[in-house]
């Protein structure tokens, strides 16, 4: 391993594997030691670390939930073909060969809490009218047959929209609620409970289990309603907030 | 000019880890990465979620062998030739305008992060600016996060080119973001 040369592809690469840090540790030691004794290499490793740091730093952009579902409709087979036998040829290193496969198979990705929190990133496709006075649900908004809590007078989250999506045969319904410029979604999944992020911190509060986690800035809690799932998520919202309002009862007008 | 794809298994002469099915069902795990690196490649949001989309169909068609761990590589290999078939395609049709988004009612300041959100299209905008050979090691390696190893494979060519590839891709980002920013541009290569 002799001294990085200017100007070489050599030099190209040391500097790109030492800003992403695959540069092995003996290369690295001099590398590192030509860098800090001239200003152009220093200059051209300032410009790889920051190229790296900024994609790095969008790693964490999620394929949109709509894609998700594109991918699970595309990922189902159309019909159980059985043990259907396929051959395959392929050529390669180790000469041809056949290959005698089942058919392509296999199901889809389950649907996750996670899953159904990404709604709240859609924007609302119709109004939510306004409860009569003193009424602790929104009317004639329900999902699984359960309505959806009215927050405005007890707790200041207005509700501002709603929408309804088909995911995975499941008709989820989300109502959106706003208070002081921060918006937080209610998404009600009909059917079998769906499956939380490993890790979710749970708590008990009034007799009702909510497990919660945060996914990227966005805080989620979860919990059950009748045995379908409730997902209740914001952005820079306090979890004592987001806990308050998932088990608050409606003077037993909102059913658990 | 895209490669074949097709068959997952050739030109891998002197890698001897077992072939095995490529598992439909585990093709979810890849999908945030590879739409970033469709973002990357195509400059546009809409067109990432298509070309993936796309990328995954192909895969689906017929079951196809890959040796362990080469699963992510296989698919970066897929969504490229993807990438080039549809704009071979694009060129051959008339361009319309795209419709706006009529469901898109009401804005959510809050949820999607509208900042972060603005900076990942700007970013990725000035990665698909990139020439061909250096954009598609960029989106390998540190879009994707494949090794140099997986990602020269990936892209069939010696892991020293990728790496050459990869160094000149970040120094023409690094300049195109200080042009952006407005700030000075420093030396590069």
């Amino acid at each position: 391993m002799g001294k990085p040369r200017r100007n070489s592809r050599a030099t190209e690469r040391d500097l790109a594997r030492l800003a992403d840090g695959t540069l092995e540790p003996g290369r690295r030691e001099l590398v590192e030691r030509s860098v800090a004794g001239s200003d152009e290499l220093q200059s051209r490793l300032r410009h790889q670390r920051r190229a790296v740091d900024a994609v790095r730093a969008h790693r964490g952009e999620r394929a949109p939930l709509a894609l998700r579902l594109r991918r699970r409709a595309i990922g189902t087979p159309p019909a159980r073909r059985g043990s259907r036998v396929l051959g395959l040829g392929l050529a390669g290193a180790l000469g041809a060969l056949v290959w005698t496969l089942a058919a392509l198979g296999g199901g889809q990705a389950a649907l996750t809490v996670a899953d159904a929190a990404t709604l709240a990133a859609r924007p609302a496709t119709a109004t939510v009218p306004e409860p009569p006075d003193d009424h602790p649900t929104l009317p004639r908004l329900r999902a699984a047959g359960l309505p959806f809590p009215y927050w405005e007078d007890r707790f200041g989250w207005k509700a501002t929209g709603v929408r309804n999506d088909d995911v995975d045969g499941r008709a989820l319904t989300t109502v959106f609620y706003r208070s002081h410029g921060r918006r937080i979604a209610y998404t009600i999944v009909p059917g079998s409970r769906l499956p939380v992020a490993p890790g979710a911190a749970t708590i008990t509060r009034s007799g009702i289990v909510v497990r919660a986690y945060p996914d990227d800035r966005r805080l989620i809690v979860t919990w059950l309603r009748r045995g379908h799932t409730c997902v209740l998520s914001g952005v820079d919202v306090p979890l004592d907030t987001l806990t308050a309002l998932a088990v608050w009862r409606g003077h037993g007008a909102v059913p658990y | 000019m895209p490669i074949a794809a097709d068959h997952a298994l050739s030109g891998h002469a002197g890698v001897s880890s077992p072939a095995r099915r490529l598992d439909p069902n585990h093709l979810g795990d890849h999908l945030d990465r590879l739409y970033r690196a469709a973002w990357a490649l195509c400059g546009s949001r809409e067109d990432a979620e298509d070309l993936v989309q796309d990328t995954y169909a192909r895969v689906l068609q017929k079951p196809r062998m890959l040796r362990s761990g080469e699963d992510l590589g296989y698919l970066l290999r897929v969504l490229r030739n993807t990438h080039f078939s549809r704009l071979r395609a694009a060129a051959r049709r008339p361009r319309a305008d795209p419709l706006p988004d009529e469901l898109d009612r009401i804005q959510d300041p809050s949820a999607s992060a509208p900042e972060a959100a603005l900076d990942t299209s700007e970013l990725y905008a000035l990665i698909a600016e990139l020439p061909d050979p250096f954009r598609e090691a960029l989106v390998a390696v540190d879009v994707v996060g494949l090794s140099y190893r997986e990602a020269a494979r990936a892209l069939r060519v010696r892991e020293a080119t990728v790496t050459t590839r990869l160094y000149r891709a970040r120094q023409r980002l690094a300049r195109s973001l200080g042009d952006e920013r407005s700030t000075p541009a420093g030396t590069s290569a």
